[in-house]
């Protein structure tokens, strides 16, 4: 067969790699995106679609997130809101000493985040079904939500009338350097291309060291209950302000603690689990009941609820919590763009923006050197 | 035979009956409305599964119908998207 040509072949059809294709796309060079299943078949597809600024400590990670949760609403612009995405706004409450909390929201208005420290009155009129015992919490009225599926699946749909092409069901497997050119190869397939970019979430490490490099990106697995629809309870996103210790923490064991929102379809989605157990997709009523028993003491008009169904997935995770975002310090035109956490779909505009901006050598929107590749390669230098 | 309400309407069932299966034999096939466009939903998978049969059961929304066995304490409402 023929090979296909184009110049930046884009790995994975998450939030990433569709991000990545958008911003490739507006910066004027031709790409195909390819994946081994379906659009949003990895992460992106099992995950919840929060875009936070909230959760994050100052530093370049809260930098990145600032600039891409307001990209997040110009892409919706340019190509239409067809994924959900509204700013509800975001309340940490805190369930006993509130003072890291309040520090953090302090280094956080600092660092540009627009915070509100709301006191129990003030919680029950933002949220009038959650329980009497909370006395303080945080607004973040920038906090944003969308459908990440729908998002994937509507960037890359129209992105396709823009000239993008999109392939599905066909699972890299190699990936060559020759002279000035990096083919991409299926079992039925071959791309020649002058730059990779490799958004493969997860699962980005095997695509690193199917190109011959290296990447440490591992799984975390997280669990989401989905009730039935339900009355409006729930209106921002609500967590326990002990999740920002829990996402940041590196330990394997589990760890879980309150994060609930409702959708615009009714459902209402409770979280967060975070451990460290491979690639084990099976279900664990230890984790469930845990997350149920503290959704309810949070939402006491939960504890009725019927849940729908509960799901699990894998967060990328790389090793100091920065999403990897650059060039391949080993082969020349190979770019990550991966890694992301659980932050994934927040971060996903602003990555993009940068591996566009990286690839045309324009000055990216943020400092670009702690998400470098670099980090985790020097040892194979 | 024992009776369950249905919208003000008595129910007859036999013991160890689901709900639904009352309901439809009543001939009372339109267990709720959808939220948004009001299209009426039955017994679909009739194993718990897909949430399409749910109804109001003694004040409480989201019962499945297929999996709740019949009952003469049961008063049981059409569900008009969540209420
Ligand atoms: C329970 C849970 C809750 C979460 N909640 C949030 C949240 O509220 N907000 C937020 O920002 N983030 C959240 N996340 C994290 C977020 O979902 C991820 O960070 C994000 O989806 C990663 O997107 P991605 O495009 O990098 O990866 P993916 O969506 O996994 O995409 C990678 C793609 O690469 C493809 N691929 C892999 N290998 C190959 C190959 N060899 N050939 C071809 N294709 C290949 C896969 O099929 C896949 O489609 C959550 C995650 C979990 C698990
Ligand atoms: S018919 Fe599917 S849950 Fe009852």
């Amino acid at each position: 067969m023929k090979p296909l040509r184009t110049e930046v072949v884009i790995i994975g059809a998450g939030i990433v790699g569709a991000m990545c294709a958008y911003y490739v796309n507006r910066a004027g060079l031709k790409a195909i995106v390819i994946d081994r299943g379906t659009v949003a078949s990895g992460t992106t597809g099992a995950g919840e679609g929060n875009i936070m600024v909230s959760d994050k400590s100052p530093g370049p990670e809260l930098e990145l997130a600032l600039k891409s949760r307001d990209m997040w609403f110009e892409v919706a612009q340019d190509l239409g809101n067809e994924f959900e995405l509204v700013a509800k706004g975001g309340l940490a409450v805190s369930r006993g000493d509130a003072s890291s909390l309040f520090e953090l929201s302090n280094s956080q208005s600092v660092a540009g985040v627009q915070t509100k420290r709301v006191g129990a009155s003030e919680i029950q009129e933002l949220e009038p079904f959650i329980s009497k015992a909370i006395q303080n919490g945080v607004h973040y009225p920038q906090d944003a939500q969308c459908q990440p599926m729908l998002a994937a699946a509507h960037i890359l749909r129209q992105l396709q009338r823009r000239g993008l092409e999109f392939i599905g069901h066909q699972e890299v497997l190699k990936i060559e350097r020759k002279s000035e050119n990096l083919t991409v190869r299926t079992s039925t397939l071959e791309i020649q291309s002058d730059f990779v970019v490799n958004a493969a979430g997860t699962w980005a490490g095997e695509i690193a060291r199917l190109a011959g490099s290296e990447l440490p990106i591992m799984p975390r697995r997280g669990f989401i209950l989905v009730t039935a629809p339900l009355p409006k309870y729930v209106n921002h996103k609500v967590y326990d302000s002990d999740y920002v210790d829990n996402v940041a923490s590196s330990d394997a064991d589990l760890q879980t603690s309150t994060v609930i929102e409702g959708t615009q379809s009714g459902t209402i989605l409770i979280g967060a689990s975070r451990e460290r157990v491979g690639f084990d997709k099976s279900i664990s009523v230890s984790v469930i009941q845990r997350l149920a028993r503290q959704a309810t003491s949070l939402f006491p008009i939960l504890a009725g609820a019927q849940l729908l169904r509960v799901y699990n997935g894998f967060r990328p995770y790389s090793p100091d919590h920065l999403p990897v975002i650059g060039a391949d310090s080993l082969i020349p035109g190979l770019y990550h763009c991966a890694g992301h956490e659980g932050a994934g779909i927040g971060l996903s505009a602003g990555s993009g923006k940068v591996i566009a901006q990286l690839i045309k050598n324009e000055i990216p929107i943020v400092n670009p050197e702690p998400f470098s590749p670099a980090r985790f390669q020097m040892a194979y230098l | 035979m024992k009776h369950f309400k249905f919208d003000d309407e008595n129910i007859p069932f036999h013991d160890g009956e689901s709900v639904a299966a009352a309901l439809l034999r009543a001939g009372k096939w339109r267990f709720r409305e959808t939220r948004k466009t009001k299209e009426d939903r039955s017994l679909f998978c009739g194993i718990g599964h897909c949430f399409d049969c749910i109804v109001v059961v003694n004040g409480e929304i989201n019962q499945r119908a297929c999996l709740l066995e019949a009952d003469e304490k049961l008063s049981i409402r059409k569900q008009l998207g969540v209420n």
